[in-house]
Formats: C-alpha cells, structure tokens, sequence
C-alpha cells in the first residue's frame, strides 16, 4: 500500500494542467500572408511541420509529468507493508545494538546473549516500534525499524557471539541514522555491550547523536573467572630460507584473571604435529613471554599454532594461527661482466660464496650482461649486479617489476662502471646512489693506503647477526679502493669507510630493497673476499634481499581477504565459499584455490585487542555522544508525526523527475534549433 | 557616390502625388550634389550652352546672362543625345508590402521611376514610360516636353496593379518598337522565369541599348522575417501554402540567394547593370546609378 505523507500537497497535481493550458493559449496562430511567390517555399522540407508538431506535443506532455512528479515529491510516498509503524501512530522508538565482538564470550556466552538482549526487549510495547542490529567491527542490521517485535525476537536466533574486533562508536552512528527517518516523542539507542575500551578508543569525536536520541547502556559483566589467559602478541617468520637454522616462535600470554595460573601448558604445533611444548606460570594480571625454536624444513607453507591449553571462556584468543613460507633455495641471478670468469674476479668470487656446496639455500645462475634477459629476471628472487657498465631497457622494465614484487638487487659497481653513472645502470629512480668517481687512497711512497670500514649500522637486519661477540669481525676487512658517490639522500646508509664516506648503501624502491656495495668483493679493491666475514655477510645480505616477494597472508576476524573471483576459499569450519567479497568470519586457516595454481593458505587471528580487558563506563558514552535538546527544536520536517518514512519510494520520484526535466531541456532545446 | 541627404521614407511614404515627390527627391538629390565635394559635373546647365556668333538670339536665356553677363543659348530636345525608357513592372506580385506603413514594391517602383523621369528630363534626355504586367499595359514613347513629363507623372500617379507576370514578352515587344539606340531601365521584381528576362534583356543589348535593371524585393521578401506557422498566399495564382516559417527559413534563404545571384551573373553576362534594392532603399541611389551610367554615355 502507498500512502501519502504529506497529502495536502495533492493539491499540485492539478499543476499538470497548466502546461496544457498554457499550450492552448500561447500555441501558434497561423498567420495568414499574402505573399509575392511562392517559388522560394516550394522546395521547404517537409518533414519541419510534422516535427514541430510532434516536439510541441512531446513537450507539452513532458512539462505536465514533470509538474505531477513535483507535486509526488512534496506529497511524499511511502510504502507501508504490514506492521509497518507508520501505519500506527507510535510512542517510542528503539534500536536495539548488540555487541558480538570477539570479547563478548567472557561476559555472556550465546545463551545468556540472547536472555540479555531478551530482558531489554520486555521494556517494549505497544506503541514501540523497534530495530535490532549486531555489531563487531561492522554494524549489520538485523531486523529493520517495525512495530511487529515479534520479528525481533525471532532474530534472536543470529545473535550470537563471535571472533571479530569492536566498534561501539560505528555501531551507535549506524543506529543513530536509523532512528533519523522516525519521528516520535521518545528515541533511543539501547546498546547490549561489554563495554570494552578497546572498541570506544578510536572514535575521536567528530559526531554525536541526533539531539533528541537517547542512548542506553545494557552492560555485560564479565563472570568473575579464576583465570583468564589470552596471546596477546606474536612473533614469528614470515618466511624463511630452507636450511637446519632453527627460527624463533615467541608469544607473550597474559592472565586476565584474578589468580595465579600456575602450570600453563603452551604448545607449538606445525603442521599438524606437535613439534613443542612448555608449561608456564603465569600472575593475575600479568604476562610472560613463551619462545619456541624450530627448524623448517618442509618446502612451501608450513601452518603452526601457538596455543594455551587451559580451558577459559574466551578460547579464541588462546590460540595464535601462523604460516612460515618456507622457500627451499633462492633464486639469484648474477648478471656479471663475463660468462668466461677468470679465478679471483668478483663474479667467481660471489657464484663461489653463495653456492659453495650444493646444499647451499642458494640457486645461483650467472649471465652475461649482454645476454641477459627479462625472462631471466623475472625467474630470480635477488638479482645481483657485479660491475655491470649497461642494461637493456627490458632488463631494467623487469628490475623495476622485481622490485615491485618485493625482490632485491645488490649492486657491485667495480671498474668497468663509469663516473656519473647510477648503480643501476640507466635506472636512476631505482638507484641508491650515482657514482661519482673512483677513490684511490693513496699513501706514501704513492702506495695504495688501506682504508677500513666504520659505524657499521647494526640495527639492520643485515647487520645485526653481526653484534653480538664473535659473530663477525669488521676490523681486518681493508679496501684500496671504492666508489664515492653523490645523491644519496633518498638512501640509508649502513656503513660507511674510515673517512666517513659510504661504504654500504640501501634504498627502498616499491615493495623491494636495493643495496649497494662500493667497493666490489674484488681482492683488487679489497681484502673482503678473503676474510671469513665475506660468506656470511654475502648470506645474510641476499637472504635480507629476498624476503619480500610473499603477499601478506595474515589477518584478523573481519578483514577482507585478498581472494579473486575466480578462486574458492574454504573457511576453517570447512565451509568453501567464492571469492571475491570475502570477510573472515573466524580464526584459523583458510585455504585458496584455484584450478592450475598450487593452493595457498591465509591464517585470520582474533584481534589482540579483544583480549583488553579496561572498560569504558555508560557515562562516558553518554557525555560524547548524547546532545541535548533544545526547547523550541524546529520539529523533524517532512514526516508525519509517529510515522516512518521510506525515503526508497521518494527518491525514486525524485530522480524521476530530474529525468524528465532532462529529456524537455534536450527536446526543447531541439525544437528551438529548427 | 556625392554625399547627399537621403529623404526619409516616412515622408515620402505620405507624398501623394508623384510629381511633387520627384520634385522633392531630385531637388534633394541636386542639393546633395551642390554641396558635396566631388563636382563631376554641373548638371544645373546641362541644358545651357555658350553662345557663338551665327547662333539665333531667340535662343538666348537672358535670366542667364542677367546672372552672367554672358550668353548662353537653351538646348531644345533635338540637341539631346539620350531616350530613356522606363519599363515599369505591375503585375500583382509588386502589389506586396510588408509592413503596412511602408511602401509596397509598386509604389516604390512607382516612385522610383517618377524620380528618374523627372530627374531624366532635368538632364535634357527624352524619357519614356512602358508599364506591364503579363502584356503591356501603357506605353509613353520617350519625349522631352514638359507636358509629356506631366502626364507620364500622372500616369503614375493612377497606375493600378495588374494581373500575372510575364516580363519577357512586353519587353520584347518594346525592343521591337524603339528605333533609336538609349537607355532601358527596367524596375521590377523579376519574379520569373530568369533565362526569359534575361532573353528579353539580351534583345535590347544586341538592338544597341544600355540596360540598367533596378531588382525591387521587399525586406520580408529578402529576409524572411517571418517566425510562426504561416500561410502564404500567392498574390498571382492564388495558391497556399503552410509552413513553419521559422524552420525552414534556411531553405527559403538558400533558394532565395540562388535566384538572386542567378539574376546577377545573368546581367553581368548581358553586361546590363544590375542593382538589387529593397522597398527601403533611398531612391536617390537610383538616381546616382542613372547619372553614373549617363555620364559613361558621354
């Protein structure tokens, strides 16, 4: 049924008749003229009359819709389906905003929800009209404003609690445009959360509620549990290089509970195996860091759990999903001076460093820098330049694309570089630097003086396995000569000579690194290549390089993940779902498919944040976001009073009537040209 | 041209008698003259020449030599050495005038060619009249008296529209009947068929005369002001004819220039003058183009 809102302006649908009768009055009168001849008109098209006459119609026609439109606007329609409060007059309005965040279970679990949320509705009556809406991070509403509560009752059944964040102030706006089509004498957001201060702290204040909306505040209690424990931070690799190193798994579990949990077993499985196990004792309101060493071996995504084996209410965030990629060698291309490499120069020096066993997490493949091409980029995950003087075009195209996929290049500038030039040769938006000249210190007697290296920077990662005693000596390792260089601004310099110029450049280009050495591992330039520290340097370097060329693969409850259209993710209930427009329901590990491509694993965690346990008190909500009302408020206008409006059916005659009056602009126009 | 000042239409418009307004139109054109810095010629003694001895006393203007104290002697009409005939078109769709203060094309033809008559006589050349629609209507052989003059004014004066157009017939007939070599003016709206006019043109041309062609259309007739449904009605064959006058105004300007030009080229390739005017055109421009075309004469 279509009811009329504002139904005095039905009056202006007479307006429709005034086109017409301004038609009639001001049509055209044929003028009769006697004239000299007619030969000149004889040859007039035509069809001019006929179209005249059929654009005065058309536009007599279109001017009387668009004044029945107009007049549909002011009178605004409305559906009402049944129960539909603006059938009814209606005292109160309500929404009813339940919080299923990931924090909820400690305070109520589905059943006591449900009975929570159940209580607050037996405040409503006749003469309430009412609407329920779920919220985490994102508010869904799950019955619209209806008079029938009954429908929200039986709603009742989809509230349940779940794993994401929380946005109490997105959840409130929301409610709060529900409640701006409605107009009666009480309004009010009655809100059912745990009032979690992890879920209020990011709103900053830019918004409050319609003055005249009133905000209650249902808090759920948490259960006065002995012991509350949740991982509250994770820390593991994200990828790593197939070899017997043992990487560390470290989680920081904290007991949110009143007492002591004493004994508080933590356990690391991989791949479906346990592979860990530690026992921890934990203070109320504390936390104690658990670490984990394990050593990779299977090739591809291994997927391990960190998880606290001590039953609590929310289990969620006791455990901890991850997927180590291990790669099992990486690909480096060397793209040198020569193919033919003569003993001690640097292209033999870095193939024998970084393959010298076949077990070597290395998969070296040299190439000529004239026979180089981008097939043979795009193959490799590091692509090291040993004194390359020029690249082709597409080589540097398919640098660029390295780049952009997280790979890296080392660059080696030796002899053969010219001054002036970039590192990257022809690539100066990819270099770290430009070279400038060749340094040759020279001492006396005109001997080459020996120049080391210092304020080595080892907060990087290259660097830093380096620190700690006896994991490397930087002192014996002396150059004759290197690069010095100029436009270096946009680079971090992790080394630098004895007198104070660059020795070790990196810059971040896109997703990838490129790093400059110098001074080439060349004994003609310097001692490096010689000393211990040259293999394990080279190592740590290209393994720095290389590992950025995996997508991110981790995510929390709620976060879109990265599936096309054309793949299938299976969820860790086993639900398999489409791509496409995907939110991560839950945690754990989900698997992505697509027909010719190896599967791929995503792992999805509860928000750290949940496991929070401050809270935010209803005043504080209240002070933010409730606005008082004024005495004397201008009533909402265009709506009747108690009644709901759908703003669909108008804006539909809306948009109507701008069409309309589009074509007789089009039309009209027309009709003046001829 | 001379500078003159041009007589407003409005007046002329309400000058009822067509001598009085070629009297007031040639007498400004004069004055024009008189004070215009470009003094070709004197026209005020083109009629005088100076005495010499053997010639008769009888002739003298004494008024002249009262002014001069000189002799001149008047030129009689056989010393004239120019006929000039006017070929008056008033078949009925002359008759049309579109605004009902103005003049319509007859009456302005009609002026037109009283101011030429009259101005003609001035300059000692003998004038004639021819007036037809679809055949001839009047003739006046060229004379030069003062009593031919009057009366040719007076024929304009009562001349009433005639019927359809036929230009190239009364003009033929016209050359057959001139003997001696002059002026043809013809003025008319040349609503016909333009390879028959120019025929007609063409026969005087090889009978030894000048032609001189006044175009006379309407302003509506050369712009086509006309904006609203609109019924027109031929003035000759009685024929309607409904139009949305304001979309097909382009198609009406196309025909109407192609016509026009086809009348221009024609007379250029006849080597007759043509000259377009409309119903507000002074009518001392016309007398301007006489004068111009005389004085080539010799």
């Amino acid at each position: 049924m279509i009811r009329l809102v504002n139904p005095a302006f039905a009056f202006g649908l007479l307006a429709a008749l005034l086109p017409i009768l301004v038609h009639l009055l001001l049509r055209d009168r044929i003028r009769r003229v006697a004239f000299s001849s007619l030969r000149f008109l004889r040859h007039a098209p035509k069809h001019v009359l006929r179209h005249k006459v059929v654009s005065e119609s058309l536009l007599v026609l279109l001017r009387a819709a668009a004044c029945v439109l107009a007049a549909l606007v002011f009178c605004r329609p409305v559906f009402c389906p049944r129960g539909d409060p603006s059938a009814l007059r209606v005292d109160r309005a309500t929404v009813v905003v339940v919080d299923l965040s990931g924090s909820v279970p400690r305070s109520a679990d589905a059943v006591r929800l449900r009975e929570e949320v159940t209580a607050a509705l037996d405040g409503l009556g006749r003469g309430d009209a009412a609407a329920l809406m779920v919220f985490d991070r994102r508010p869904t509403v799950l019955v619209p404003m209806t008079t029938d509560l009954a429908s929200l009752r039986t709603a009742l059944d989809r509230v349940v609690p779940g794993h994401g964040g929380t946005d109490i102030a997105g959840a409130l706006r929301r409610a709060d445009d529900l409640l701006r089509d409605v107009s009666a004498p009480t309004r009010r957001v009655l809100l059912v959360t745990d009032l979690q201060r992890s879920g209020w702290r990011d709103f900053r204040g830019d918004w409050r509620l319609t003055p005249g909306v009133e905000l209650a505040v249902h808090p759920l209690v948490p259960a006065a549990v002995a012991a509350d424990l949740a991982i509250v931070r994770a820390d593991y690799p994200r990828s790593a290089v197939r070899d017997a190193t043992a990487r560390t798994i470290a989680v920081r579990v904290a007991n949110l509970g009143q007492e002591a949990a004493p004994d508080v077993p933590v356990v690391l499985t991989v791949n479906d195996r346990e592979v860990n196990r530690q026992s921890v004792s934990i203070p109320p309101h504390g936390a104690v860091a658990v670490r984990f060493g394990f050593a990779f071996e299977q090739a591809g995504d291994n997927l391990g759990t960190v998880s606290v084996e001590q039953a609590d209410l929310c289990p969620d965030n006791s455990r901890w999903y991850f997927n180590t990629k291990v790669i099992p060698r990486i690909p480096v291309l060397l793209i040198g001076t020569a193919e033919a490499t003569p003993q001690r120069s640097a292209d033999f020096l870095l193939r024998t460093a970084l393959a010298p066993a076949p077990e070597s997490p290395f998969e070296v493949r040299g190439v000529a820098a004239g026979r180089v091409s981008a097939q043979d980029v795009q193959a490799a995950s590091v692509v090291i330049l040993a004194d390359v003087p020029a690249l082709a075009p597409e080589v540097r195209e398919a640098i660029d694309s390295l780049l952009r996929r997280g790979g890296g290049v080392l660059a080696l500038p030796g002899a053969h570089a010219a001054p002036d030039s970039f590192v990257i040769p022809g690539a100066e938006d990819l270099s770290p630097c430009r070279l400038r000249r060749i340094v040759v210190n020279a001492g006396r007697g005109g001997q080459a003086r020996e120049m080391g290296l210092a304020r080595i920077d080892y907060t990087h990662p290259v660097f830093e396995a380096f620190l700690r005693p006896h994991h490397g000596d930087f002192s014996a390792v002396r150059y004759t000569r290197y690069w010095e260089v100029t436009g270096s601004q946009l680079s971090r310099v992790l080394a630098r000579f004895e007198d104070g110029r660059p020795a070790v450049l990196e810059r971040e280009v896109a997703a990838g690194v490129v790093m400059a050495w110098l001074a080439p591992p060349d004994p003609t330039w310097g001692n490096l290549p010689g000393r211990a520290i040259y293999l394990p340097l080279l190592h740590q370097t290209v393994r720095y390089l290389c590992l950025r060329t995996e997508p991110a693969a981790e995510f929390v409850v709620g976060d879109a993940l990265p599936v096309s259209r054309d793949e299938t993710v299976t969820l860790p209930d086993g639900t398999a779902v489409p791509g496409g427009n995907v939110a991560a329901p839950l945690p754990g590990f989900y698997r992505v498919e697509k027909p010719g491509t190896a599967p791929r694993h995503l792992t999805v965690n509860t928000p750290t944040a949940e496991a929070e346990v401050d809270t935010v008190s209803p005043d504080e909500l209240r002070a933010a976001l409730v606005t008082p009302v004024d005495a004397g408020a201008p009533a909402q206008a265009g709506t009747a009073p108690g009644s709901v409006v759908d703003r669909g059916l108008w804006q539909a005659v809306l948009l109507a009537l701008l069409l309309v009056l589009l074509v007789e602009s089009f039309v009209a126009n027309r009709a003046l040209r001829n | 041209m001379p500078a003159t000042r041009y007589l407003d239409f409005n007046v002329l418009a309400r000058i009822s008698s067509m001598q009085l307004l070629a009297k007031t139109v040639v007498e400004g054109f004069l004055l024009g003259l008189h004070r215009s810095p470009f003094r070709g010629f004197s026209v005020e003694f083109a009629e005088y020449r100076q005495y010499t001895p053997g010639d008769e006393i009888r002739h003298i203007d004494w008024k002249v030599y009262g002014k001069t104290d000189r002799y001149y002697l008047k030129q009689f009409e056989e010393e004239t050495n120019l006929a000039c005939t006017i070929l008056l078109d008033a078949s009925a769709s002359m008759t049309y005038q579109s605004r009902p203060d103005g003049l319509s094309k007859l009456q302005y033809a009609s002026s037109l060619a009283a101011c030429l008559a009259y101005f003609m006589n001035g300059q000692r050349d003998a004038t004639g009249l021819t007036v037809f629609d679809d055949r001839i209507r009047l003739m006046l052989p060229p004379r030069l008296r003062p009593s031919h003059l009057k009366r040719l004014l007076s024929e304009l004066d009562d001349l009433k529209p005639g019927g359809d157009t036929d230009i190239a017939a009364p003009m033929h007939q016209v050359a057959d009947t001139l003997r001696h070599r002059g002026l043809i003016i013809l003025i008319s709206d040349l609503l016909d068929d333009p390879d028959k006019v120019l025929s007609a043109l063409q026969h005087f041309r090889f009978a030894g005369h000048d032609v001189l062609v006044f175009h006379v259309m309407d302003e509506a007739e050369l712009g086509f002001t006309f904006e609203s449904m609109t019924e027109f009605t031929d003035l000759e064959t009685g024929e309607r004819l409904l139009v949305s006058a304001g979309g097909m105004r382009g198609a009406y300007l196309e025909e109407l220039r192609r016509f026009l030009t086809a009348c221009e080229k024609g007379c250029a390739g006849i080597r007759a003058d043509y000259k377009l005017f409309n119903t507000s055109t002074p009518l001392e421009l016309a007398l301007s183009e006489y004068l111009y075309r005389r004085s080539l004469l010799g």
